[in-house]
């Protein structure tokens, strides 16, 4: 990565600074030592200026000359306020627990859940002028977890609301502990701030959090607390491995008080096997979608995936491969992608290629140049060109298709909405490629796109996987990044990408970045404090807390295995298994045939669903008592029926039961003293109880959302 | 035919903007440029009988008012200055051999002006109208001072970026 780019943002920021005439000594002292010290600054700044000096003379002249169209229309429209309906608030993620959670006579698992508004609110002392302004120190030489956090902190009185997730023991106690967070403050502003070397982890997540955190401040919003380890856990399985911890696994994770262990776990993660089968999962929906098609091998690309995320390898290569492949597609798995977007011509192959690895929607640009960004008819079909000569082909005798592609010259033609005919020579981003006798098109296009001119493939790829994490992207929808959607955080992406392309577009190093941020690390439960920030309400995203998600269907189904180990009953390989879980899945998704092949997987907590889950051979065998079943091991094991609930609380939802959830179940249950119940396992009506509470937990809304 | 008081009318109106945004450069204070760029424009009509028709207004124009930045700067204290003489010369003579890039760019503003997002020319507009500050219209608006700077700073990049694709969609016809 170039010293210039970094620069090129300071100076940036220092510009936006002097245009709001708040340009301190130092930092003016700054600017002109950039400015006189390189010209490509002073070009930036005389842009910059000119820019800020042409908006406030047209502005104050009414933009008497030159006046197009679009001058008129910036003075025509009337001055309205804006910002009066941030009133607008809606407590979305907000996970409900406690006791909600025993509506085990008639309760239907739901998403979203049904939250009382407000109802996990934490009261925080807004009288916090604590340090606003200290930019925080960190060690140049640490490679480790350093927390840059020139926030203010967090006030000490904190009222919990009854039954929440914190006020549980363990999971609270430890919490406060277990986060790192070396806090230097520097005696004053003006000195010298050390900044850890680019490109080290300790320096992307500190430029990230320092972005982050200024965000907030200028929002005047304290972000959530830092997330309980039961919280932090479950997030980072289900993000990483795809599924959640296990019982033990949780019990590890609580007793461990070294504070490097969430850096650790996530390095122990990306290691796993199940990082691998979960990002082929994630990524071969995404490729191909998850109905079975004809002409798709599934397991094809799924080996292709596999190999590629074990050996994790650039992710300019893996598309790179995927967009030129060619063959049959049980021999490179690769093809299956563009196979399953031949339907109809080369259309659908362009426009998803575009999206998923250039974040760029380019379908409507088919007909007419896009209304709203730079995109025109022309640059579509110069993308087309690539794919025209790509074909779809059944192999004689088997049930293998071939894609194939013959050269082609390299011009596509197309209708103006007038009906003129034009001409494409193919193309992307402006970079023209002659197709003469080139016998594979795509092949050219594999290369202008991860050739490293076009920052777009790491942009998307950036944007997706912090969505993919943080629970909402930079742009919405994350895969439309024209100039017309401009990002929240501008400087944080550039700077992921710019950091991902220099790493070798190494996948796992960018998914380390993004875990170790302090937001990462937060809470999902948003507070007084941060309540505007809210996304699901159309709002920019500022991260003060970290967005819940549902999980997918995969990750649904995962999870139930790990919480009840239904598979060591009714299937002991891993095939298996995933073909049980397809078995399963497929009663959840629904294709649409379009032309971009869409489809819908209704895990929204449709009644079917609630249905299907409450009472699905799934459920009705983790509920079992046979022998192998998690829930056979509790009736079993040598405890007091308090231990009984708790471990299945603990294999559900990560956590310990509230003392709201225990008192409720203590006065349903004909629990038994403990010197009776550590020699006898459960049976008759107190077993049909544990059952109704380990269903409870199945069921709930926590169950079916990563925190 | 134009008289020359005409002709120089004409001069004089079309060149207002980028001697300003010259000054600008030097002094980056809208108000205190604008006061500088009267006090230039008083030279410069007085000294119309000096100007040469058909040689370039512009050039002569920032002559004038380059010597009206450093009386300005002479009348300031020296420990006000934002930045130092070498500064303010190396900037101007850059501004100068720009000048014609910069105006092609001011041209594109225009077009991406008219693709910002709704709120977010509405939030430009009550910026820069009549001279308001980002302070004030938070004030006015009833947001955070702060969050009002980060979307304008946000929606000045995007313009920068707009402007700059456009350059390079003309450059790669």
């Amino acid at each position: 990565m170039s010293v210039s780019s970094i620069q090129h943002d300071e100076l940036l920021q220092l510009l936006e600074v002097l245009c709001e005439d708040r340009l301190d000594r130092r930092q003016a002292a700054r600017l002109e030592e950039l400015v006189l010290g390189d010209q490509d600054a002073r070009k930036l700044y005389l842009e910059y200026i000119s820019l800020h000096g042409t908006l406030y003379w047209d502005a104050a002249r009414g933009g008497v000359e030159e006046s197009g169209e679009a001058r008129d229309a910036v003075v025509a429209s009337p001055v309205t306020a804006t910002s009066a309906d941030r009133s607008r608030r809606r407590a979305t993620a907000i996970v409900a627990t406690a006791a909600a959670v025993l509506l085990a006579a008639v309760g239907l698992a739901m998403w979203p859940p049904a939250a009382p508004q407000g109802s996990g609110i934490v009261n925080v002392d807004p009288d916090n002028p604590d340090g606003p302004d200290g930019p925080a120190v960190v060690d140049a030489g640490n490679e480790s977890k350093v927390l840059v956090d020139p926030a203010p902190r967090q006030p000490a009185s904190i009222v919990a609301a009854p039954g929440r997730q914190s006020s549980n023991k363990v999971g609270g106690s430890t919490a406060k502990a277990a986060v790192p967070q070396p806090r230097i403050k520097t005696p004053n502003s003006s000195a010298t701030v050390i900044r850890p070397p680019a490109g080290s982890l300790a320096g992307i997540v500190g430029f990230v959090d320092e972005r982050l955190v200024s965000g907030w401040q200028n929002n005047e919003i304290a972000a959530s607390e830092i997330a309980s380890d039961s919280e932090y856990l479950r997030r980072i399985y289900l993000d990483i491995v795809g599924h959640i911890p296990a019982a033990k696994e949780v019990i590890a994770f609580l007793k461990d008080r070294r504070p490097e262990k969430r850096a650790e776990v996530v390095d122990r993660l990306l290691d796993d096997d199940d990082y691998i089968r979960h990002s082929t999962t994630v990524w071969s929906n995404l490729l191909v979608g998850r109905a079975t098609r004809r002409e798709v091998n599934r397991r094809a690309l799924e080996k292709f995936l596999r190999q590629s995320f074990a050996r994790n390898r650039p992710w300019n290569e893996v598309v790179g491969e995927l967009v030129a492949a060619r063959g049959r597609n049980d021999e490179n798995g690769a093809t299956n992608f563009l196979l399953a977007h031949l339907n109809n011509d080369a259309t659908p192959a362009t426009a998803i290629t575009a999206r998923l690895f250039l974040g760029t929607q380019v379908q409507c640009t088919q007909c007419h140049n896009h209304p709203f960004n730079d995109s025109r008819q022309e640059q579509f079909h110069g993308l087309t060109a690539f794919f025209k000569s790509t074909r779809s082909e059944a192999v004689r005798g088997s049930e293998a298709f071939e894609l194939s592609s013959e050269s082609f010259d390299g011009v596509a033609y197309y209708e103006d909405r007038q009906g003129v005919l034009h001409m494409a020579s193919a193309g992307l981003a402006g970079r023209r490629v002659d197709l003469k006798g080139v016998k594979n098109p795509r092949a050219e296009l594999a290369r202008l796109m991860t050739g490293g001119n076009d920052p777009r493939l790491a942009r998307a790829m950036v944007n997706r996987t912090w969505a993919r994490l943080l629970g909402h992207g930079f742009t919405s929808p994350i895969d439309d990044m024209g100039s017309h959607n401009p990002p929240s955080h501008p400087e944080v992406l550039d700077r992921l990408a710019r950091e991902f392309v220099a790493s070798g577009f190494d996948v796992k190093q960018l998914v380390r970045w993004i875990c170790n941020t302090r937001a990462y690390g937060l809470t999902s439960r948003m507070t007084a404090e941060n309540s505007v920030d809210d996304p699901a309400t159309g709002t920019e995203p500022l991260f003060s807390r970290v967005y819940t998600k549902p999980m997918s269907v995969e990750q649904l189904y995962d999870s139930l295995l790990v919480a009840t180990q239904a598979d060591r009953i009714t299937a002991s390989d891993w095939e298996s298994v995933a073909a049980n879980r397809r078995r399963w899945q497929s009663q959840f998704v629904y294709s649409f045939e379009t032309d971009e092949n869409d489809e819908a997987v209704n895990f929204d907590g449709t009644i079917t669903q609630a249905m299907m889950m409450m009472n699905g051979p799934l459920i009705r065998e983790a509920l079992s008592q046979q022998p192998g079943s998690y829930f056979h091991q509790v009736v079993h094991a040598r405890g007091s029926d308090i231990d009984r609930v708790k471990r299945l609380c603990l294999s559900a939802l990560g956590r310990f039961p509230s003392s709201a959830e225990m008192k409720a179940i203590g006065e349903m249950l004909p629990l038994r003293p403990t010197a009776q119940a550590r020699q006898t396992p459960a049976s008759g009506p107190l077993a049909e109880g544990l059952q109704d509470v380990f269903w409870a937990y199945l069921n709930s809304s926590e169950f079916i959302t990563v925190p | 035919m134009a008289t020359p008081r005409e002709e120089f009318i004409k001069l004089f109106t079309r060149y207002q903007r980028r001697v300003f945004l010259f000054i600008l450069s030097q002094v980056p204070n809208p108000v205190d440029a604008e006061e500088i760029h009267q006090e230039a424009n008083v030279i410069i009509w007085r000294k119309f009988d000096r100007f040469e028709l058909g040689t370039n207004f512009l050039a002569w124009s920032c002559q004038i008012a380059n010597y009206e930045v450093l009386k300005y700067r002479e009348r300031q204290r020296r420990d006000r200055h934002r930045f130092s003489d070498e500064f303010v010369r190396q900037v101007a003579s850059d501004a100068i051999e720009q000048a014609d890039e910069l105006e092609q760019r001011r041209q594109h503003l225009a077009v991406c002006l008219s693709k910002l997002r709704d709120d977010d020319l509405e939030l430009i507009q009550q910026r820069y109208a009549s001279g308001e500050s980002g302070k004030s219209v938070a004030e006015l608006i009833g947001r955070p001072i702060n969050s009002v700077y980060q979307s304008l700073s946000r929606i000045r990049r995007t313009l920068l970026e707009c402007i700059n694709r456009q350059i390079r969609a003309q450059a790669t016809p």
